[in-house]
C-alpha cells in the first residue's frame, strides 16, 4: 500500500476518533450544563471575548472587558471570529464557543495527521495506531478540544517541524509565522529554522550561486517571526506598547527570573497536598522536570530541533513562574512525540493488540479523571 | 517560470526592514502614560490597586482591581 493511501486511511481514522471523542465528552458533560458550558473554564472566557468583540475595553464584558487581554495571542480568536461570521450566514444563532470547539477539533485532526507523517519520516519504528492513541487519549489532551490555542499550536508547530524535515523551508517559515501569532512560544521555532538555514549558508559559502543561496536563506528567516511582529505593530498602534503582551503578564503575577530557580523553588515547596484544590508548585515543577528529561532524551536520539523546541516551550514560561506548566507540558506536541517514543520501546515484542488496548484504557481513564476535574473547575492540576 | 534570483533577497530585506525597527520600538519606544509605564514596564505593582490606567492612542484602558 502506498504512503498516500496509508495516510488517507489514517486521516479518516483520525477524523472518526476526534468525532467519537467529542461525543464522549458531550455525554460526560451532560451533568455540567452541556459540552460548551462545561469545557469553557479559565482562559476560555478571554478567547471567547476576543473572538466576539476583539481587543480593547468593553464594559459589557466585566473583567474580560477591562483587564488587559493582550497576553492572549490573536490567531486563534481571529480564525474563530472569521468562521463564526461565515457560519452565521447559515446558522445565525450558533455560539462562538461552539465554533471555537469546532476549530480546535479540526486542528486536532490536522495535528494527528501531520504528527503521523512527521513520525513516519523521523522514527525507525512507525505505529500509526499507537500515535493516534497518544494524540487522542493522553491525559492532558482534552485541552485539544477546549477553546484554547493548544490544538492549533500543536498543528502549526508540527507542520513547521515536518516542513523543516522535508527541506521545504519557506513552508516551514509560514508555519512558524502562524505559530508565532498563536502563542508566545511560537517564536521559538524561528531560531531553530534560522540556525538550520545559516548552517546551510555557511556550508555553501564557496558555491557560485551564493547570492541565490543568500536569498533562500534569509527569506525563511525573515518570514518566520512575522506573526509576532504584526501583532506587535497592532499593539503599538492600539496601546502604544509593542510588548504589551509581555508587560501585562504582571497581572498574572509573572515576574521574569531564572527558570531553574523557579523550578527548584517549586520542588522545595512540596505542596502536593493542595493539588486537588489549587495549583501545586511542586506538581508543576515535576511536570517541567519530566519535559526537560524528555528534551534531553530527544537530544540524545539526535532529534535536536524537537529537543530545543520542547525545552524552550518549558523554560520560557518557567522563567516567569510555574502557572499552567502542567498544561504546557502535557499538551505540547513534542512531549507527545517523546511519549510515543517511550510507548514504541515498551511495545517491543509484546502482543500488540493487548498492549494497545491496555495502554489506551489507562490513558483514557486518566484523561476522563482530568476532564471531570476540568468540568468542575478544580484548577489544581492544570 | 523561474523567479529572478534577487527577488527572495529583496523580499527578505523588506521584511527585516519592518521587523528590526519594530523590535527596537518594542524594546525602547513605548508611547504610554507614566502610570502604565510604572505599573507594567517598571513593574511597581504596589501602586494603583483599584485605579484605572488609561493608555494612549484609543479608548483602551486597564482597571487594576487586585
Amino acid at each position: 500500500m502506498t504512503l498516500s493511501r496509508v495516510m488517507g486511511s489514517f486521516a479518516a481514522l483520525a477524523i472518526a476518533a476526534v468525532s467519537m471523542r467529542s461525543g464522549v465528552y458531550a455525554w460526560l458533560a451532560l451533568p455540567y450544563g452541556g459540552l460548551a458550558n462545561a469545557m469553557c473554564q479559565f482562559d476560555c472566557g478571554w478567547y471567547e471575548r476576543i473572538a466576539v468583540a476583539g481587543y480593547g475595553a468593553n464594559a459589557e464584558w466585566a473583567d474580560f472587558g477591562s483587564y488587559p487581554h493582550w497576553a492572549f495571542f490573536p490567531l486563534y480568536p481571529l480564525v474563530v471570529f472569521i468562521a463564526h461570521h461565515l457560519l452565521a450566514i447559515f446558522a445565525p444563532s450558533i455560539p462562538a464557543l461552539a465554533v471555537g470547539m469546532g476549530l480546535s477539533a479540526a486542528a486536532l485532526c490536522g495535528f494527528a495527521i501531520l504528527g503521523a507523517r512527521y513520525l513516519r519520516e523521523t522514527r525507525s519504528a512507525w505505529h500509526p495506531l499507537l500515535w493516534l492513541i497518544v494524540a487522542m487519549l493522553f491525559p492532558y489532551g482534552f485541552f485539544f478540544s477546549a477553546v484554547y490555542t493548544e490544538a492549533l499550536f500543536a498543528m502549526l508547530s508540527t507542520g513547521a517541524l515536518l516542513a523543516l524535515q522535508q527541506k521545504r523551508f519557506l513552508l516551514a517559515a509560514c508555519f512558524c509565522a502562524l505559530a508565532s501569532a498563536t502563542r508566545p512560544t511560537g517564536i521559538l521555532l524561528t531560531p531553530i529554522l534560522a540556525i538550520d538555514r545559516l548552517v546551510a549558508l555557511w556550508r555553501g559559502r564557496h558555491r557560485l550561486d551564493r547570492r541565490a543561496l543568500l536569498g533562500e536563506t534569509l527569506l525563511p528567516i525573515a518570514v518566520a517571526p512575522l506573526g509576532l511582529f504584526v501583532y506587535m505593530l497592532y499593539q503599538y498602534s492600539q496601546v502604544g506598547d509593542a510588548l504589551a503582551f509581555s508587560h501585562v503578564q504582571v497581572l498574572w503575577h509573572r515576574q521574569w527570573g531564572n527558570p531553574f530557580t523557579h523550578i527548584w523553588d517549586g520542588l522545595l515547596a512540596w505542596d502536593f497536598t493542595v493539588l486537588l484544590g489549587s495549583p501545586s508548585n511542586a506538581y508543576a515543577a515535576v511536570c517541567a522536570i519530566m519535559a526537560l528529561a524528555a528534551a534531553t532524551w530527544l537530544a540524545i536520539r539526535r532529534h535536536g530541533a524537537e529537543a530545543a523546541f520542547l525545552a524552550g516551550c518549558i523554560l520560557l514560561p518557567a522563567a516567569s513562574g510555574l502557572d499552567s506548566l502542567p498544561r504546557f507540558v502535557g499538551a505540547n506536541p513534542v512531549f507527545l512525540f517523546a511519549v510515543y517514543d517511550l510507548a514504541t520501546r515498551l511495545i517491543g515484542q509484546r502482543r500488540q493488540p493487548a498492549f494497545l488496548m491496555g495502554f489506551a484504557a489507562v490513558l483514557a481513564g486518566l484523561q476522563a479523571v482530568l476532564l471531570l476535574a476540568w468540568f468542575r473547575a478544580e484548577g489544581g492540576v492544570f | 517560470m523561474r523567479l529572478p534570483v534577487w527577488l527572495p533577497l529583496a523580499v527578505a530585506m523588506l521584511l527585516l526592514g519592518f521587523e528590526l525597527p519594530m523590535l527596537a520600538i518594542g524594546l525602547f519606544g513605548a508611547q504610554v502614560s507614566p502610570a502604565y509605564r510604572a505599573f507594567f514596564i517598571e513593574r511597581r505593582t504596589d501602586l494603583w490597586a483599584g485605579e484605572t490606567i488609561p493608555t494612549p492612542g484609543n479608548q483602551d484602558w486597564v482597571r487594576i482591581s487586585r
